[in-house]
Protein backbone atom coordinates (compact mmCIF):
# COMPACT_ATOMS: atom_id res chain seq x y z
CA UNK A 1 0.00 0.00 0.00
CA UNK A 2 1.16 3.38 -0.97
CA UNK A 3 -0.01 4.85 1.48
CA UNK A 4 1.56 2.94 4.20
CA UNK A 5 4.52 2.86 2.66
CA UNK A 6 4.61 6.36 3.06
CA UNK A 7 3.27 6.83 6.65
CA UNK A 8 6.51 4.86 7.67
CA UNK A 9 8.61 8.37 6.42
CA UNK A 10 10.65 7.98 3.71
CA UNK A 11 12.98 5.50 2.71
CA UNK A 12 12.35 1.95 1.95
CA UNK A 13 16.09 0.26 2.48
CA UNK A 14 16.81 -1.24 6.08
CA UNK A 15 18.94 1.14 8.17
CA UNK A 16 20.40 0.15 11.48
CA UNK A 17 18.17 1.19 13.44
CA UNK A 18 15.71 -1.22 11.34
CA UNK A 19 18.01 -3.74 12.22
CA UNK A 20 17.64 -2.77 16.19
CA UNK A 21 13.98 -1.64 15.97
CA UNK A 22 12.88 -5.08 14.90
CA UNK A 23 15.34 -6.94 17.22
CA UNK A 24 13.59 -4.94 20.31
CA UNK A 25 10.08 -5.98 19.44
CA UNK A 26 11.01 -9.77 18.36
CA UNK A 27 12.04 -9.52 21.94
CA UNK A 28 9.36 -8.20 23.47
CA UNK A 29 7.01 -10.97 21.44
CA UNK A 30 9.16 -13.47 22.95
CA UNK A 31 9.45 -12.41 26.17
CA UNK A 32 4.73 -12.17 25.85
CA UNK A 33 5.05 -15.65 24.65
CA UNK A 34 7.26 -16.50 27.55
CA UNK A 35 4.80 -15.06 30.16
CA UNK A 36 2.24 -17.07 29.13
CA UNK A 37 0.44 -17.45 31.94
CA UNK A 38 -0.42 -13.56 32.42
CA UNK A 39 -2.57 -13.45 29.10
CA UNK A 40 -4.07 -17.11 28.81
CA UNK A 41 -5.08 -15.88 32.77
CA UNK A 42 -6.83 -13.08 31.11
CA UNK A 43 -8.25 -14.93 28.09
CA UNK A 44 -9.86 -17.90 30.27
CA UNK A 45 -11.26 -14.94 32.27
CA UNK A 46 -12.65 -13.13 29.52
CA UNK A 47 -15.12 -16.18 28.38
CA UNK A 48 -15.64 -16.89 31.81
CA UNK A 49 -17.17 -14.34 32.60
CA UNK A 50 -19.29 -13.40 29.21
CA UNK A 51 -20.66 -16.97 29.80
CA UNK A 52 -20.98 -16.63 33.39
CA UNK A 53 -25.06 -16.50 33.41
CA UNK A 54 -25.66 -18.52 30.77
CA UNK A 55 -25.88 -22.26 31.05
CA UNK A 56 -23.99 -23.91 28.19
CA UNK A 57 -21.85 -20.72 27.75
CA UNK A 58 -19.43 -21.20 24.52
CA UNK A 59 -20.94 -24.09 23.83
CA UNK A 60 -24.39 -22.37 22.55
CA UNK A 61 -21.70 -21.19 19.50
CA UNK A 62 -20.34 -24.60 19.19
CA UNK A 63 -24.58 -25.63 18.67
CA UNK A 64 -24.35 -22.99 16.63
CA UNK A 65 -22.55 -24.27 14.39
CA UNK A 66 -23.89 -28.15 14.70
CA UNK A 67 -27.50 -26.47 13.64
CA UNK A 68 -25.39 -25.34 10.16
CA UNK A 69 -24.06 -28.28 9.71
CA UNK A 70 -26.69 -30.10 10.10
CA UNK A 71 -29.64 -28.36 8.66
CA UNK A 72 -27.10 -26.48 5.55
CA UNK A 73 -24.97 -30.01 5.43
CA UNK A 74 -28.22 -32.31 4.86
CA UNK A 75 -29.63 -29.35 2.22
CA UNK A 76 -26.30 -28.62 -0.16
CA UNK A 77 -25.47 -32.50 0.50
CA UNK A 78 -28.54 -32.96 -1.50
CA UNK A 79 -27.85 -30.06 -3.36
CA UNK A 80 -24.65 -31.68 -4.61
CA UNK A 81 -25.82 -35.01 -4.52
CA UNK A 82 -23.15 -36.28 -2.19
CA UNK A 83 -23.49 -38.91 0.37
CA UNK A 84 -24.36 -37.93 4.37
CA UNK A 85 -21.34 -39.90 5.85
CA UNK A 86 -19.27 -38.40 3.36
CA UNK A 87 -20.82 -34.17 3.36
CA UNK A 88 -21.28 -33.73 6.67
CA UNK A 89 -17.97 -34.69 7.91
CA UNK A 90 -16.33 -32.62 5.09
CA UNK A 91 -18.13 -29.60 5.74
CA UNK A 92 -18.45 -29.63 9.53
CA UNK A 93 -14.29 -30.20 9.44
CA UNK A 94 -14.03 -26.96 7.00
CA UNK A 95 -16.57 -25.08 8.46
CA UNK A 96 -15.05 -25.21 12.63
CA UNK A 97 -11.34 -24.54 10.27
CA UNK A 98 -12.60 -21.36 8.70
CA UNK A 99 -14.72 -20.40 12.01
CA UNK A 100 -11.33 -20.22 13.70
CA UNK A 101 -9.26 -18.52 11.34
CA UNK A 102 -12.33 -15.96 10.00
CA UNK A 103 -13.47 -14.97 13.54
CA UNK A 104 -9.72 -14.55 14.69
CA UNK A 105 -9.31 -12.09 11.71
CA UNK A 106 -12.49 -10.20 12.65
CA UNK A 107 -11.53 -9.61 15.99
CA UNK A 108 -8.07 -8.92 15.14
CA UNK A 109 -9.42 -5.50 13.62
CA UNK A 110 -10.95 -4.87 16.89
CA UNK A 111 -8.19 -6.01 19.25
CA UNK A 112 -6.00 -2.68 19.96
CA UNK A 113 -9.65 -0.51 19.15
CA UNK A 114 -11.16 -2.60 22.53
CA UNK A 115 -7.96 -2.26 24.70
CA UNK A 116 -7.63 1.07 24.15
CA UNK A 117 -8.74 2.14 27.86
CA UNK A 118 -5.62 -0.13 29.17
CA UNK A 119 -3.25 0.97 26.12
CA UNK A 120 -3.55 4.19 27.63
CA UNK A 121 -3.24 3.43 31.18
CA UNK A 122 -1.06 0.41 31.85
CA UNK A 123 3.05 0.16 30.38
CA UNK A 124 1.53 -3.47 28.64
CA UNK A 125 3.42 -4.30 25.71
CA UNK A 126 0.51 -4.25 22.91
CA UNK A 127 1.46 -8.29 21.97
CA UNK A 128 -0.14 -9.28 25.28
CA UNK A 129 -3.92 -7.97 23.75
CA UNK A 130 -3.11 -9.93 20.46
CA UNK A 131 -2.25 -13.42 22.87
CA UNK A 132 -5.23 -12.60 24.75
CA UNK A 133 -7.59 -12.41 22.07
CA UNK A 134 -5.69 -15.31 19.87
CA UNK A 135 -6.47 -17.48 23.14
CA UNK A 136 -9.76 -16.74 23.52
CA UNK A 137 -10.69 -18.06 19.57
CA UNK A 138 -8.39 -21.12 20.71
CA UNK A 139 -10.74 -21.68 23.49
CA UNK A 140 -13.58 -21.22 21.49
CA UNK A 141 -12.20 -23.85 18.78
CA UNK A 142 -11.53 -26.25 21.29
CA UNK A 143 -15.31 -26.14 22.49
CA UNK A 144 -16.55 -26.42 18.46
CA UNK A 145 -14.29 -29.57 18.03
CA UNK A 146 -16.69 -31.01 20.21
CA UNK A 147 -19.14 -30.99 17.46
CA UNK A 148 -16.76 -33.35 15.38
CA UNK A 149 -16.94 -36.42 18.27
CA UNK A 150 -20.68 -36.07 18.10
CA UNK A 151 -20.56 -36.19 14.45
CA UNK A 152 -17.71 -39.32 14.25
CA UNK A 153 -20.20 -41.17 16.76
CA UNK A 154 -22.32 -40.96 14.33
CA UNK A 155 -20.60 -41.56 10.97
CA UNK A 156 -17.74 -43.31 12.27
CA UNK A 157 -14.77 -42.88 9.15
CA UNK A 158 -12.08 -44.73 9.93
CA UNK A 159 -9.63 -42.16 11.59
CA UNK A 160 -5.63 -43.72 11.39
CA UNK A 161 -2.05 -42.53 12.90
CA UNK A 162 -2.05 -39.37 10.22
CA UNK A 163 -5.53 -38.07 12.49
CA UNK A 164 -1.83 -36.44 14.94
CA UNK A 165 -1.26 -34.33 11.64
CA UNK A 166 -3.62 -32.55 13.29
CA UNK A 167 -1.78 -30.96 15.51
CA UNK A 168 1.14 -29.10 12.79
CA UNK A 169 -2.21 -28.27 11.21
CA UNK A 170 -3.33 -26.56 13.94
CA UNK A 171 -0.12 -24.80 14.37
CA UNK A 172 0.63 -23.52 11.27
CA UNK A 173 -2.56 -22.09 11.83
CA UNK A 174 -2.32 -20.62 14.29
CA UNK A 175 1.22 -19.00 13.41
CA UNK A 176 -0.30 -17.49 10.08
CA UNK A 177 -3.11 -15.96 12.07
CA UNK A 178 -0.90 -14.32 14.79
CA UNK A 179 1.29 -12.86 12.52
CA UNK A 180 -1.83 -11.95 10.49
CA UNK A 181 -3.74 -10.05 13.44
CA UNK A 182 0.03 -8.45 14.39
CA UNK A 183 -0.55 -6.31 11.11
CA UNK A 184 -4.33 -6.22 10.84
CA UNK A 185 -4.91 -5.06 14.24
CA UNK A 186 -2.52 -2.44 14.39
CA UNK A 187 -3.66 -1.16 10.51
CA UNK A 188 -7.22 -1.41 12.11
CA UNK A 189 -6.08 1.05 14.79
CA UNK A 190 -4.89 3.49 12.25
CA UNK A 191 -7.49 3.23 9.37
CA UNK A 192 -11.02 2.94 10.66
CA UNK A 193 -11.94 1.65 7.38
CA UNK A 194 -10.02 -1.97 8.20
CA UNK A 195 -12.59 -3.11 10.25
CA UNK A 196 -15.14 -2.47 7.71
CA UNK A 197 -13.16 -4.41 4.18
CA UNK A 198 -12.01 -6.99 6.37
CA UNK A 199 -15.57 -8.37 7.11
CA UNK A 200 -16.78 -7.60 4.42
CA UNK A 201 -13.24 -9.80 2.50
CA UNK A 202 -14.25 -12.47 4.91
CA UNK A 203 -17.72 -13.28 3.55
CA UNK A 204 -15.88 -13.59 0.03
CA UNK A 205 -13.59 -15.35 1.11
CA UNK A 206 -16.22 -17.55 2.51
CA UNK A 207 -18.24 -18.26 -0.42
CA UNK A 208 -14.55 -18.13 -2.66
CA UNK A 209 -12.86 -21.24 -0.20
CA UNK A 210 -14.05 -25.28 -0.82
CA UNK A 211 -15.76 -25.24 2.67
CA UNK A 212 -19.31 -25.53 1.53
CA UNK A 213 -18.38 -27.32 -1.55
CA UNK A 214 -15.29 -28.94 -2.32
CA UNK A 215 -12.35 -28.57 -4.49
CA UNK A 216 -12.32 -31.73 -6.66
CA UNK A 217 -15.64 -30.69 -8.20
CA UNK A 218 -13.63 -27.62 -9.53
CA UNK A 219 -10.87 -30.29 -11.59
CA UNK A 220 -10.93 -29.72 -14.82
CA UNK A 221 -12.00 -26.29 -15.30
CA UNK A 222 -10.27 -23.13 -15.90
CA UNK A 223 -10.78 -21.64 -12.65
CA UNK A 224 -8.88 -24.32 -10.61
CA UNK A 225 -6.21 -21.35 -9.80
CA UNK A 226 -9.06 -19.69 -7.08
CA UNK A 227 -8.51 -22.62 -4.78
CA UNK A 228 -4.63 -23.42 -5.02
CA UNK A 229 -3.81 -20.18 -4.69
CA UNK A 230 -5.76 -19.35 -2.02
CA UNK A 231 -3.80 -19.57 1.24
CA UNK A 232 -6.74 -20.17 3.42
CA UNK A 233 -7.90 -23.14 1.33
CA UNK A 234 -4.45 -24.44 2.06
CA UNK A 235 -4.55 -23.64 6.07
CA UNK A 236 -7.84 -25.37 6.19
CA UNK A 237 -6.90 -28.27 4.41
CA UNK A 238 -4.14 -29.14 6.94
CA UNK A 239 -6.32 -29.30 9.59
CA UNK A 240 -9.07 -31.11 7.78
CA UNK A 241 -7.54 -33.60 5.87
CA UNK A 242 -6.25 -35.09 9.31
CA UNK A 243 -9.56 -34.66 11.13
CA UNK A 244 -11.22 -36.48 8.43
CA UNK A 245 -8.30 -39.72 8.42
CA UNK A 246 -6.90 -38.09 5.41
CA UNK A 247 -3.56 -36.96 4.36
CA UNK A 248 -3.29 -33.48 3.16
CA UNK A 249 -1.64 -32.97 0.01
CA UNK A 250 1.90 -31.52 0.12
CA UNK A 251 1.22 -28.10 -1.54
CA UNK A 252 -0.92 -27.44 1.16
CA UNK A 253 1.62 -28.17 3.46
CA UNK A 254 3.74 -26.23 1.51
CA UNK A 255 2.21 -23.13 0.82
CA UNK A 256 -0.02 -23.14 4.78
CA UNK A 257 4.51 -22.99 5.41
CA UNK A 258 4.50 -20.13 3.42
CA UNK A 259 1.66 -18.47 4.34
CA UNK A 260 2.31 -18.72 8.16
CA UNK A 261 6.34 -17.15 7.40
CA UNK A 262 5.07 -14.31 5.10
CA UNK A 263 2.33 -13.31 8.27
CA UNK A 264 4.74 -13.52 10.46
CA UNK A 265 7.78 -11.52 8.92
CA UNK A 266 5.41 -8.94 7.53
CA UNK A 267 3.81 -8.74 11.21
CA UNK A 268 6.80 -8.54 12.97
CA UNK A 269 7.65 -5.81 10.76
CA UNK A 270 4.72 -3.94 11.16
CA UNK A 271 4.81 -4.50 15.31
CA UNK A 272 8.76 -2.90 15.04
CA UNK A 273 7.82 -0.20 13.03
CA UNK A 274 3.91 1.22 14.74
CA UNK A 275 4.09 -0.82 18.14
CA UNK A 276 5.21 2.62 19.77
CA UNK A 277 2.25 4.71 17.53
CA UNK A 278 -0.62 2.43 18.71
CA UNK A 279 -1.53 4.42 22.27
CA UNK A 280 -1.71 7.47 19.69
CA UNK A 281 -4.32 5.59 17.51
CA UNK A 282 -6.72 3.92 19.62
CA UNK B 1 20.15 2.83 41.20
CA UNK B 2 16.92 4.45 40.70
CA UNK B 3 16.85 6.78 37.73
CA UNK B 4 14.36 8.50 35.30
CA UNK B 5 16.13 10.70 33.07
CA UNK B 6 14.42 12.51 30.00
CA UNK B 7 16.73 14.02 27.37
CA UNK B 8 15.15 16.25 25.20
CA UNK B 9 11.99 14.72 24.86
CA UNK B 10 9.25 15.77 22.49
CA UNK B 11 5.83 14.55 21.40
CA UNK B 12 3.75 14.81 18.68
CA UNK B 13 0.24 13.92 18.63
CA UNK B 14 -1.98 12.85 15.77
CA UNK B 15 -5.34 13.95 15.80
CA UNK B 16 -7.38 12.44 13.05
CA UNK B 17 -10.43 14.26 11.93
CA UNK B 18 -13.49 11.84 11.34
CA UNK B 19 -12.97 12.18 7.07
CA UNK B 20 -8.97 12.21 7.76
CA UNK B 21 -9.04 8.89 9.59
CA UNK B 22 -10.38 7.28 6.24
CA UNK B 23 -8.02 5.10 4.05
CA UNK B 24 -9.90 6.70 1.21
CA UNK B 25 -8.14 9.96 1.97
CA UNK B 26 -5.10 8.94 1.96
CA UNK B 27 -5.55 6.57 -1.27
CA UNK B 28 -6.61 9.85 -2.92
CA UNK B 29 -4.06 11.82 -2.24
CA UNK B 30 -1.32 9.25 -3.19
CA UNK B 31 -2.99 9.07 -6.66
CA UNK B 32 -2.74 13.04 -7.23
CA UNK B 33 0.27 13.60 -9.46
CA UNK B 34 2.26 17.02 -9.02
CA UNK B 35 3.25 19.14 -6.75
CA UNK B 36 0.69 19.08 -4.77
CA UNK B 37 1.46 15.67 -2.27
CA UNK B 38 3.62 17.84 0.18
CA UNK B 39 0.90 19.45 1.75
CA UNK B 40 0.15 15.65 1.89
CA UNK B 41 -0.83 14.29 5.24
CA UNK B 42 -0.56 16.68 7.13
CA UNK B 43 -3.24 18.76 5.69
CA UNK B 44 -5.63 16.31 6.57
CA UNK B 45 -3.72 15.41 9.94
CA UNK B 46 -3.45 17.80 12.52
CA UNK B 47 -0.41 17.46 14.76
CA UNK B 48 -0.58 18.54 18.16
CA UNK B 49 2.87 19.25 19.77
CA UNK B 50 2.07 17.90 23.00
CA UNK B 51 5.25 18.55 24.47
CA UNK B 52 8.77 19.85 23.33
CA UNK B 53 12.14 20.12 24.34
CA UNK B 54 11.93 18.39 27.94
CA UNK B 55 15.13 17.89 29.54
CA UNK B 56 14.12 16.49 32.86
CA UNK B 57 16.48 13.96 35.37
CA UNK B 58 14.81 12.46 38.27
CA UNK B 59 16.77 10.41 41.08
CA UNK B 60 16.01 8.81 43.93
CA UNK B 61 14.53 10.89 47.01
CA UNK B 62 13.11 13.16 44.03
CA UNK B 63 9.58 14.25 44.69
CA UNK B 64 8.46 16.40 41.52
CA UNK B 65 5.25 17.99 41.80
CA UNK B 66 3.97 18.51 37.77
CA UNK B 67 1.44 22.35 37.45
CA UNK B 68 0.22 24.34 34.53
CA UNK B 69 -3.17 25.08 33.01
CA UNK B 70 -5.06 22.19 31.40
CA UNK B 71 -3.61 21.04 28.32
CA UNK B 72 -0.63 21.97 29.17
CA UNK B 73 1.13 18.19 28.76
CA UNK B 74 0.75 17.39 32.35
CA UNK B 75 -0.92 14.38 31.63
CA UNK B 76 0.99 12.88 28.31
CA UNK B 77 4.20 13.87 30.41
CA UNK B 78 3.07 11.19 32.81
CA UNK B 79 2.63 9.13 30.15
CA UNK B 80 5.40 9.66 28.74
CA UNK B 81 7.30 8.83 32.19
CA UNK B 82 5.34 5.90 32.61
CA UNK B 83 6.47 4.12 29.79
CA UNK B 84 2.71 4.57 28.06
CA UNK B 85 3.55 7.00 25.32
CA UNK B 86 6.90 6.61 23.62
CA UNK B 87 8.61 10.11 22.49
CA UNK B 88 8.71 11.08 19.00
CA UNK B 89 12.08 13.01 19.87
CA UNK B 90 14.60 12.80 22.13
CA UNK B 91 15.57 9.85 24.74
CA UNK B 92 13.76 8.05 28.00
CA UNK B 93 16.01 6.05 30.36
CA UNK B 94 14.58 4.92 33.19
CA UNK B 95 16.01 2.30 36.18
CA UNK B 96 13.27 0.89 38.68
CA UNK B 97 9.94 -0.01 38.28
CA UNK B 98 7.19 2.38 37.13
CA UNK B 99 3.97 2.28 38.83
CA UNK B 100 1.42 4.88 37.07
CA UNK B 101 -1.55 5.45 39.66
CA UNK B 102 -3.70 6.97 36.80
CA UNK B 103 -7.40 5.82 35.81
CA UNK B 104 -6.77 2.83 38.17
CA UNK B 105 -10.29 1.33 37.33
CA UNK B 106 -9.14 0.42 33.90
CA UNK B 107 -9.64 -2.90 33.01
CA UNK B 108 -12.75 -3.24 35.00
CA UNK B 109 -15.17 -6.07 34.22
CA UNK B 110 -18.80 -6.34 35.59
CA UNK B 111 -19.09 -9.51 35.82
CA UNK B 112 -16.00 -10.85 37.37
CA UNK B 113 -16.46 -11.05 40.96
CA UNK B 114 -14.00 -8.92 43.73
CA UNK B 115 -11.59 -11.60 44.11
CA UNK B 116 -11.50 -12.33 40.30
CA UNK B 117 -10.89 -8.69 39.55
CA UNK B 118 -8.20 -8.71 41.48
CA UNK B 119 -6.05 -10.65 39.65
CA UNK B 120 -7.28 -9.66 36.69
CA UNK B 121 -6.05 -6.01 37.62
CA UNK B 122 -2.82 -7.51 38.88
CA UNK B 123 -2.07 -9.47 36.11
CA UNK B 124 -2.42 -6.34 34.13
CA UNK B 125 -0.08 -4.63 35.91
CA UNK B 126 2.69 -7.33 35.45
CA UNK B 127 2.41 -9.10 38.55
CA UNK B 128 3.02 -13.54 39.01
CA UNK B 129 -0.22 -15.13 39.59
CA UNK B 130 1.64 -16.08 43.18
CA UNK B 131 2.49 -12.98 43.76
CA UNK B 132 -1.09 -11.45 43.50
CA UNK B 133 -2.01 -14.42 45.78
CA UNK B 134 0.09 -13.70 48.38
CA UNK B 135 -1.31 -10.40 48.50
CA UNK B 136 -5.03 -10.55 48.06
CA UNK B 137 -5.70 -11.21 51.96
CA UNK B 138 -4.31 -7.67 52.21
CA UNK B 139 -6.48 -6.46 49.59
CA UNK B 140 -9.02 -7.71 50.44
CA UNK B 141 -8.75 -6.20 54.44
CA UNK B 142 -7.65 -3.35 53.50
CA UNK B 143 -11.71 -2.87 51.16
CA UNK B 144 -13.52 -3.76 53.80
CA UNK B 145 -15.77 -5.19 51.12
CA UNK B 146 -16.34 -8.87 53.09
CA UNK B 147 -18.36 -11.00 51.43
CA UNK B 148 -19.05 -8.51 48.62
CA UNK B 149 -15.95 -9.80 46.97
CA UNK B 150 -17.46 -12.80 46.30
CA UNK B 151 -20.21 -11.12 44.22
CA UNK B 152 -19.86 -9.87 40.67
CA UNK B 153 -18.89 -6.09 40.89
CA UNK B 154 -22.05 -5.06 38.70
CA UNK B 155 -23.61 -5.51 42.38
CA UNK B 156 -21.26 -2.99 43.74
CA UNK B 157 -21.69 0.78 43.90
CA UNK B 158 -19.92 2.98 42.46
CA UNK B 159 -18.05 4.01 45.76
CA UNK B 160 -17.33 0.32 46.48
CA UNK B 161 -15.94 -0.56 42.81
CA UNK B 162 -13.11 2.39 43.72
CA UNK B 163 -12.33 1.30 47.05
CA UNK B 164 -11.63 -2.63 45.51
CA UNK B 165 -9.28 -0.66 42.75
CA UNK B 166 -7.84 1.39 44.88
CA UNK B 167 -7.12 -1.04 47.14
CA UNK B 168 -5.09 -3.09 44.54
CA UNK B 169 -3.02 -0.27 42.82
CA UNK B 170 -1.75 0.73 46.39
CA UNK B 171 -0.76 -2.65 47.15
CA UNK B 172 1.96 -2.54 45.14
CA UNK B 173 5.66 -1.37 46.19
CA UNK B 174 6.76 0.36 42.86
CA UNK B 175 10.61 2.59 42.75
CA UNK B 176 8.74 5.19 40.51
CA UNK B 177 4.77 6.37 40.88
CA UNK B 178 3.31 8.65 39.18
CA UNK B 179 0.02 10.22 40.12
CA UNK B 180 -2.76 12.42 37.86
CA UNK B 181 -3.75 14.33 41.41
CA UNK B 182 -4.06 12.58 44.57
CA UNK B 183 -6.05 9.37 44.63
CA UNK B 184 -9.11 9.02 46.94
CA UNK B 185 -11.97 6.24 47.34
CA UNK B 186 -14.63 5.99 49.43
CA UNK B 187 -16.75 7.80 52.39
CA UNK B 188 -15.39 9.72 54.78
CA UNK B 189 -13.64 7.40 57.63
CA UNK B 190 -12.42 5.75 54.09
CA UNK B 191 -11.05 8.35 52.72
CA UNK B 192 -8.61 9.25 55.30
CA UNK B 193 -8.03 5.45 55.92
CA UNK B 194 -6.72 5.38 52.05
CA UNK B 195 -5.05 8.54 52.08
CA UNK B 196 -2.57 7.52 55.04
CA UNK B 197 -2.02 4.15 53.04
CA UNK B 198 -1.29 6.14 49.77
CA UNK B 199 1.11 8.35 51.96
CA UNK B 200 2.75 5.04 52.88
CA UNK B 201 3.83 3.99 49.60
CA UNK B 202 4.52 7.39 48.56
CA UNK B 203 7.22 7.53 51.49
CA UNK B 204 8.27 4.13 50.25
CA UNK B 205 8.83 5.12 46.73
CA UNK B 206 12.28 6.25 45.59
CA UNK B 207 10.53 8.84 42.87
CA UNK B 208 7.08 10.33 42.80
CA UNK B 209 6.10 12.57 40.66
CA UNK B 210 2.20 14.00 40.83
CA UNK B 211 0.29 16.65 38.62
CA UNK B 212 -1.98 18.48 40.92
CA UNK B 213 -3.93 21.73 40.59
CA UNK B 214 -4.29 21.36 44.82
CA UNK B 215 -1.14 23.32 46.13
CA UNK B 216 -1.90 21.38 49.56
CA UNK B 217 -1.51 18.25 47.58
CA UNK B 218 1.90 19.47 45.97
CA UNK B 219 3.32 21.32 48.63
CA UNK B 220 2.34 18.48 51.39
CA UNK B 221 4.72 15.29 49.07
CA UNK B 222 6.55 17.52 46.78
CA UNK B 223 10.10 19.23 47.04
CA UNK B 224 10.71 19.95 43.16
CA UNK B 225 7.86 21.77 40.63
CA UNK B 226 7.70 21.67 37.21
CA UNK B 227 6.00 24.08 35.43
CA UNK B 228 4.67 23.19 31.81
CA UNK B 229 3.22 25.64 29.45
CA UNK B 230 2.01 24.73 26.01
CA UNK B 231 4.12 21.53 25.84
CA UNK B 232 7.17 23.59 27.29
CA UNK B 233 8.95 23.64 30.68
CA UNK B 234 8.60 27.22 31.29
CA UNK B 235 10.37 26.71 35.10
CA UNK B 236 11.80 24.55 36.55
CA UNK B 237 13.27 24.37 40.51
CA UNK B 238 12.09 24.28 43.69
CA UNK B 239 8.30 23.76 44.16
CA UNK B 240 7.87 27.35 46.20
CA UNK B 241 9.85 28.56 43.38
CA UNK B 242 7.55 26.77 40.43
CA UNK B 243 4.60 27.82 42.26
CA UNK B 244 5.20 31.32 42.58
CA UNK B 245 5.87 31.19 38.60
CA UNK B 246 3.01 29.55 38.39
CA UNK B 247 1.02 32.83 39.83
CA UNK B 248 -0.03 33.60 43.53
CA UNK B 249 -1.89 31.40 45.47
Amino acid sequence: MVGLSRLAGGSNTLTATDHRRLRAALGEILATLMGAAQWSTLAWNDIKFRYRRTTLGPLWITLGLGATVFSVGVLYGGLFGNELSHYLPYFATGLIAWTFIGSTLSDGCSTFLGAAGIIRAVPVAPVVHVCRMLTRQLIMLAHNLALMVVLWLLFQWPLGWSFMLFVPGLVLNVLAVFGAVLTLSIVAARFRDIQLIVSTVLQLVFLLTPIMWEAKSLRGIAVTYVVDLNPIYHLIEVVRRPLLGETPMIFSWLVSTMTAAVCLAVGSAFYARYRHRIAFWV
Amino acid sequence: MVQLTLHNVGLDYPIYHSSARSIRKHLALTTRVGGRISSGPSASITVVQALRDINLDLRSGDRLGLVGHNGAGKTTLLRVLAGIYHPTAGTVRCEGLRMPLTDIQVGQDDEATGYEMILMRGLLMGLKRSEIEAKVEEIAEFSELGKFLELPIRTYSSGMALRLFFSIATSITADIILMDEWIAAGDEAFIKKASARLQMLVDRAHIIVIASHSRATLQRTCTRGLLLEAGRIKRSGTLDEVLDAYGPA
